[in-house]
C-alpha cells in the first residue's frame, strides 16, 4: 500500500532547472509545489569544492544518470534491432537536485525567428518542395517576437555574458549579426578567448564572415543577481562540462532558482525518489503521481497539477508509462502524437589541424571561451541552389582538454593510438592540433521517433525508451557543404598540416558523445492533431498535465537549447500564475 | 541479486545539514527516502550522485601489483601496457608510472565496471545477415555484425571476467605462435601481437578487439588520471603531454598566452575552497556501480 502524502498544488517529475524556475516564480506567490528527483543532492559546498578529478567526473559520470538502474535503447531505424546504450555514449542526462543544468556547458542561446516558424518560412522562400520527403518539420506556434521578453527576463536571472549583434535592429559590431532584435545587451561582458579561438576568428574575418564569442551562461565577472544570489567570475579552470561549478560562475538551479524556490517555505524537494507514473481519475484527469523512495516504498503525491519537468527523453517515457482506462495509450497520447518530432543534432569536428610547435592552452577555459559563426547557420545563407535546408554553427572547439579522454584520439601515422611513436605525437602535439566543429540542426522524420522497448526493462520492472534515429540525406548534404566550408576556414587558419578531414558525414552511432540535446517527443503546437501540447506545454488530452524542456521542440535549430528552455518556462510560469490557476483544468488560450 | 550497501541515518543527516547549511535557505529540503528503515538497505547507485565523498587520500605507496591479478597475470600485464606506452627510468611509460597497479586496483575495488553500466540481458549476439527488430527477444538479440560496432559496448562480461579470460587466452596464443608466453616474448613480437589483436587478426581469440580496448582505454586511465588513482606516478603521464594537471584557476592573460608559473600538481595540491568550513569526514566509493560495500 503505498503512503499517501498530503495534497500539494503542483508536483513536478524531476527537480531540474524547470522546475526550479516555476518553483521560484510560483511558490513566491503562495503557490505549494513538491519536486520529486531521482538523484541525490548537492550543492556548490562542499560537492564541488574539489571536484577538478577528470576520472571521477568525465570517465566514470559521476554527475549522471545512473545506467545501472536505466538507459535509453537505440537503433537506427523501425527495421533494425534496438540495444541499449550500456555505457554512456552519446548524450549524458544527468541526475540529482538541478539535473542537468549543473554539469551542462552553459552555451546560452536564443533561437532565430525564423526557426520558429520553420515550415513557413521554407515554403515562403523555396516552395513547399524544398521540404524533404517524410520530414515532418512543422512551426512552434509562438513566435520570436512573443518569446523576446522572456529570453530576456532569463538572461538577466542567470547573469549572462556576451556581446549582442543586434539590439532593437541595430546592428552592434562584434556581436552576432545574424541574430533576432534584442530589447537590450547581456548583462555582463563576454569571456575570454583562447587562441585557437582568436586564429578562427581572424581567418573568418579574412574570409569576409562573421566571427564573435559565444554566449554563455557563465559570468565573465563577478555579479549579484536579481534575487540576491552572489556568483563568482569564471576561473578558466578547465573543468566546467560533466563538473559543477565551485565558484559559482556557471549558472545553475543551484546559484539561481533553486535558493528563491526553498526561501518561501511552499516548495519541497523529494531526493531519491523515482516517479513511476502519473495517475488520472474517471475524468482522465491526473490526480498525482506514483513514485518509489530509495528502499523501494512507493509513495503516492496527489496534486491538482502534474509538471513534467524531467529530462526531454524521460518526459517522453513518462507519458508513455502513465496509461489508464481513460488514457490506454499513455498521458497526451489519444492520437499517437507521443515521441513523434524527435530530433537530435549534428555534432561531430569536420577538421582537424595541427599547429607543430605551438601552444594552444586547450586545457584551460571552458566550452564559452570560443569564436562561432552563424553565416552558415539556419537560412542565414541561400538555399535556393543547394540540396538541403538548414544550416550549422561553425565554431573553434570548445576547450577544457582532459588527457584522460582526449589523447586516445590522436593516431600515429599507422593509425594506432598507442606504442612508442605515438607517445612521441602526443608529447609534442597534445596541445598542438584543434578542430572546427558543427552544430547543426535536426529535422523531424515519420521513422524517425521515440517509444517504449518491448525487450528491455529499468531497475523498478518498468519498459525503457527506445530511440529510432539515424541521419538522412538531408544532413548528409548538410554536412558535405559544412565540411567544406570547415576546410576552407581551417585553410586560412594557416596549420603545420591537417590531420583530418571528414568530407562526409560519419555514421551515427550511440558509441560516440555528439551533445546532450535530443530535443522533441511532446512537441507544442497550435491543434492536437499536430502536437501533444499547445504552446504552454500544456498537455491537449489532459489540460492539468504540463511538461517543460526541449521535449516541447518541434524540430532542433543549429543551437543549443537552454536558452530557450528558460524562456518557454518563463512563460509557462507567467501563464499559469496569471491565468491558470484562476481556472484550473481549463486550456489555456 | 545486486550488492547493496547500508546507509546510517545520522551520515545522511550529517550530509542534508551540511547541504541546507550552506546556501542558508531555511526551506524544506526533505530527502524522503533517506529515513531510517528497519531494513535500511540503499541501493550502491546512490553513491553515484553522492558527490561530497572525496576522491581517496591514500596512494598506495608503492606500484605492487597483488589486489586483483594473479603472479602470472600480473607479469602479463606489465608486459602489455610497457607495449601501450613504452617508457625508460628518464622518460617515462606506463610500467614506469605504475599503470599496472592502477589496474590492479581498480579491478579488486570494484565488483564489476567502474563506470555506470546497464548489465541486464538480453545480449547481442552478432550473425551476418540484416535481422529485424525483434520485439519478442528472449536469450539474446541477433544483431548484423557490420552494425553492431555502431551500438557500443554489449559486452556480457565483467572486466574482472574479461581480464582473467582474455590473460589466459593471449598467453595461449603465446605459446601456439611463438611457442612461448607473452612476457617472455622480444618486444617487437610483443607489439606485432597487440596490433593483431586490436586489428582482430588472431583467429584463437574471438573477442580481442574488445580486450584489447579495455585494456587500451585501462592504460590512459592510468597515465592520465589523478595521482591519487594509484598511476601517473610523479605526474609522468601529464608532464609527458604538458598538462598542469588540477589547477584552481588561470588568469585571462594565462588563456591567451600560456600558463604563468604553474607546477604540475594533482589533486591534493589544490588550495583548500572555505578552509574554514568542516568537511563531512566520510569517504564512500568513487562514482561507480555495483561495489559491495561494508562500513
Amino acid at each position: 500500500m503505498a503512503v499517501k502524502h498530503a495534497r500539494v498544488d503542483v508536483v513536478t517529475i524531476g527537480a531540474g532547472w524547470t522546475a526550479a524556475m516555476l518553483a521560484a516564480k510560483l511558490c513566491t506567490n503562495g503557490t505549494s509545489m513538491v519536486s520529486l528527483e531521482q538523484g541525490g543532492t548537492r550543492w556548490t559546498y562542499p560537492h564541488f569544492a574539489h571536484d577538478h578529478d577528470s576520472l571521477r567526473y568525465s570517465v566514470r559520470y559521476a554527475m549522471m544518470v545512473d545506467l545501472q538502474r536505466e538507459t535509453w535503447t537505440w537503433r537506427p531505424n523501425p527495421n533494425a534491432p534496438a540495444l541499449p546504450m550500456r555505457q554512456y555514449g552519446t548524450f549524458n542526462p544527468g541526475q540529482g537536485l538541478g539535473g542537468a543544468a549543473v554539469h551542462w556547458s552553459g552555451q546560452l542561446w536564443r533561437y532565430l525567428s525564423t526557426d520558429f516558424r520553420y515550415r513557413s518560412h521554407v515554403i515562403e522562400r523555396y516552395g513547399a518542395k524544398k521540404i524533404p520527403e517524410g520530414c515532418t518539420a512543422q512551426d512552434w506556434g509562438i513566435t520570436y517576437d512573443e518569446l523576446e521578453r522572456h529570453y530576456d527576463a532569463f538572461e538577466w536571472d542567470i547573469g549572462a555574458s556576451g556581446q549582442a549583434g543586434n539590439i532593437q535592429g541595430r546592428k552592434i559590431p562584434g556581436g552576432n549579426p545574424f541574430e533576432s532584435p534584442r530589447s537590450r545587451g547581456f548583462p555582463n561582458p563576454p569571456l575570454e578567448v583562447t587562441p585557437h579561438g582568436a586564429n578562427f576568428a581572424a581567418a573568418c574575418t579574412e574570409l569576409g564572415l562573421h566571427p564573435f564569442t559565444q554566449p554563455s551562461a557563465i559570468t565573465s565577472r563577478a555579479w549579484t543577481d536579481p534575487y540576491g544570489n552572489h556568483r563568482g567570475g569564471c576561473m578558466y579552470c578547465g573543468f566546467c562540462t560533466r563538473f559543477g561549478c565551485e565558484v559559482d560562475a556557471k549558472a545553475s538551479p543551484l546559484n539561481t532558482h533553486l535558493p528563491v524556490a526553498l526561501n518561501s517555505k511552499n516548495y519541497e524537494v523529494r531526493t531519491h525518489a523515482k516517479v513511476l507514473r502519473i495517475e488520472t481519475g474517471k475524468g482522465g484527469l491526473a490526480t498525482g503521481v506514483t513514485y518509489v523512495d530509495a528502499h523501494g516504498t512507493e509513495h503516492f503525491q496527489p496534486a491538482d497539477v502534474v509538471v513534467v519537468s524531467a529530462f526531454t527523453l524521460e518526459n517522453n517515457r513518462m507519458l508513455l508509462l502513465s496509461r489508464s482506462k481513460a488514457h490506454p495509450d499513455g498521458i497526451g497520447n489519444d492520437r499517437g502524437r507521443v515521441g513523434k518530432n524527435y530530433t537530435y543534432q549534428i555534432y561531430p569536428a569536420p577538421v582537424t589541424g595541427l599547429w607543430k610547435g605551438e601552444q594552444l592552452n586547450m586545457y584551460m577555459g571552458n566550452t564559452c571561451t570560443i569564436k562561432i559563426i552563424y553565416d552558415y547557420n539556419a537560412d542565414n545563407f541561400d538555399h535556393s541552389d543547394l540540396p538541403f535546408i538548414g544550416g550549422s554553427q561553425l565554431y573553434s572547439e570548445p576547450c577544457e582538454r582532459e588527457p584522460v579522454n582526449s589523447v586516445g584520439t590522436m593516431k600515429d601515422t599507422k593509425g594506432r593510438s598507442w606504442g612508442a611513436a605515438w607517445k612521441d605525437e602526443i608529447r609534442s602535439g597534445w596541445d598542438s592540433q584543434a578542430s572546427i566543429v558543427t552544430e547543426g540542426e535536426s529535422l523531424p522524420y515519420l521513422d524517425q521517433f521515440v517509444d517504449l522497448d518491448p525487450n528491455y526493462r529499468d531497475k523498478w520492472g518498468q519498459p525503457l525508451l527506445r530511440i529510432s534515429f539515424d541521419w538522412h540525406q538531408n544532413q548528409r548534404d548538410l554536412w558535405r557543404y559544412v565540411a567544406q566550408r570547415s576546410l576552407e576556414i581551417m585553410k586560412a587558419m594557416n596549420p603545420t598540416k591537417i590531420v583530418d578531414f571528414k568530407p562526409e558525414i560519419p555514421a551515427y552511432n550511440i558509441e560516440k558523445y555528439q551533445s546532450t540535446h535530443p530535443t522533441g517527443g511532446c512537441i507544442m503546437g497550435t491543434s492536437p492533431e499536430h502536437s501533444v501540447t499547445n504552446t504552454y506545454g500544456q498537455v491537449w488530452d489532459t489540460p492539468n498535465v504540463f511538461v517543460t524542456g526541449a521535449a516541447l521542440f518541434p524540430q532542433n535549430p543549429g543551437a543549443n537549447p537552454t536558452g530557450t528552455v528558460g524562456a518557454v518556462t518563463y512563460r509557462t510560469a507567467e501563464a499559469m500564475a496569471e491565468r491558470y490557476f484562476k481556472h484550473p483544468d481549463e486550456l489555456l488560450t | 541479486m545486486k550488492p547493496e550497501r547500508r546507509i546510517t541515518r545520522r551520515r545522511l543527516l550529517q550530509r542534508a545539514g551540511v547541504a541546507a547549511a550552506t546556501v542558508g535557505v531555511g526551506g524544506a529540503l526533505a530527502a524522503c527516502g533517506e529515513e531510517e528503515h528497519p531494513a535500511a538497505q540503499v541501493a550502491t547507485n546512490v553513491d553515484a550522485t553522492d558527490l561530497a565523498a572525496p576522491p581517496p587520500t591514500q596512494q598506495p605507496i608503492n606500484c605492487m601489483v597483488t589486489a586483483f591479478f594473479t603472479h602470472d597475470e600480473a607479469e602479463t600485464v606489465d608486459a602489455i601496457v610497457a607495449r601501450l606506452i613504452p617508457g625508460t627510468a628518464d622518460d617515462p611509460g606506463a610500467r614506469e608510472a605504475c599503470v599496472p597497479a592502477y589496474i590492479d586496483h581498480k579491478l579488486a575495488t570494484f565488483a564489476s565496471f567502474s563506470t555506470p553500466t546497464y548489465f541486464q540481458p538480453p545480449f547481442a549476439k552478432p550473425v551476418q545477415h540484416p535481422s529485424g527488430p525483434q520485439p519478442h527477444a528472449t536469450d539474446s538479440i541477433l544483431v548484423e555484425a557490420k552494425e553492431l560496432p555502431r551500438y557500443g559496448f554489449q559486452g556480457s562480461s565483467t572486466p574482472q571476467d574479461a581480464y582473467r579470460k582474455g590473460l589466459a587466452t593471449l598467453d595461449k596464443v603465446a605459446k601456439k605462435q611463438h611457442g612461448n608466453r607473452f612476457v617472455k616474448l622480444d618486444e617487437k613480437t610483443q607489439t606485432k601481437l597487440l596490433a593483431d589483436l586490436e586489428d582482430g587478426k588472431v583467429a584463437a581469440f574471438k573477442k580481442s578487439k574488445a580486450f584489447f580496448k579495455m585494456v587500451l582505454e585501462d592504460v590512459y586511465e592510468g597515465m592520465f588520471s589523478d595521482p591519487v588513482y594509484g598511476g601517473n606516478r610523479d605526474l609522468a603521464g601529464w608532464k609527458l603531454v604538458g598538462y598542469p594537471g588540477a589547477q584552481r584557476a588561470y588568469t585571462a592573460y594565462e588563456l591567451r598566452n600560456g600558463p604563468q608559473h604553474k607546477r604540475v600538481q594533482g589533486l591534493r595540491d589544490m588550495p583548500a575552497m572555505n578552509p574554514g568550513v568542516p568537511q563531512p569526514h566520510v569517504i564512500l566509493p568513487l562514482a561507480g556501480t555495483q561495489r559491495t560495500e561494508s562500513r
